[in-house]
């Protein structure tokens, strides 16, 4: 087994690359379960229905004129087929498997947050949420 | 399909391109019946002049002259940018030889320097 210490992950949203923004990032890639059980069944009967795409991630407020996390997140929020990619441990150029390789789709910034306690180090929060790749 | 898994063709993240050129050549096989071609470009720097990316298909790891086809021409950029092209299926990459892939990229004006980020997938 191969394992990780999770500390290369790379997140580019359109233009930006704002993987050294984060400190937190997580894919939640999944698929509704519908309920088709009828009367007579003795178990419980799960349908695979649509498929769900979620990104959600965390970091350091950049205080800097220039910072990345509110020009993306503020531009880009609720704006439909933004370019989303997301890599879990490093980048390597041609590789079809693991590692190196990543993950892609459409997605639309749907939250944007930031805040703490008093005197601790201002965070902030993003979810984007998949749009599908078909067309 | 909700998500594709990306290959990169060319990681310009880190160094930037000023130049226009090809990048490395790759085995990813070809597209089959039933499968697309999904392709996404992050322009995550730019200059005035524009930066044009386009995924091109070959069957030799040469791709020598006449003998690679331009799949995927993304829009020229001159500033901060994702770009995802409309997928492909057999309709467009009509020949299964074609399993070398590179990505191409020509900036308007020679010494301009862009980073950027292409992938694509077969699924």
């Amino acid at each position: 087994m191969a394992s990780v210490i999770y500390k290369d992950a790379k997140i580019f949203v359109d233009g930006y690359n704002l993987s050294a923004d984060h400190s937190e990032l997580s894919l939640n890639y999944s698929a509704e379960m519908q309920d088709e059980t009828s009367f007579g069944d003795s178990t419980r009967i799960r349908k695979g229905g649509l498929q769900v795409v979620q990104v959600s991630g965390s970091g350091f407020w950049d205080n800097a004129s220039d910072s990345l996390v509110d020009d993306c997140f503020f531009g880009l929020m609720g704006t439909d087929d933004k370019t989303i990619t997301l890599f879990p441990n490093g980048i390597t150029a041609g590789a079809s498997t693991l590692p190196g390789k990543g993950y892609a789709f459409k997605g639309v910034v749907s939250e944007f947050s930031w805040g703490d306690s008093v005197g601790s180090l201002l965070t902030f929060n993003i979810t984007i949420e998949g749009r599908g790749i078909e067309a | 399909m909700a998500i594709s898994r990306a290959v990169v063709l060319k990681d310009a993240t880190g160094t930037a391109v000023s130049t226009c050129a090809n990048g490395t050549a790759y085995d990813l096989g070809g597209v089959y019946a039933g499968q697309s071609l999904y392709s996404a470009l992050h322009i995550l720097s730019s200059s005035t002049g524009g930066l044009k990316v386009r995924i091109q298909g070959s069957s030799s790891s040469g791709f020598g002259s006449g003998k690679f086809t331009c799949h995927v021409e993304f829009t020229s950029a001159s500033c901060r940018v994702g770009q995802w092209a409309t997928p492909l299926t057999t309709a467009n990459v009509t020949s299964t030889h074609q399993k070398f892939w590179r990505a191409n990229w020509e900036c308007t004006t020679s010494g301009e320097s862009y980073k950027l980020l292409t992938h694509m997938s077969i699924q």
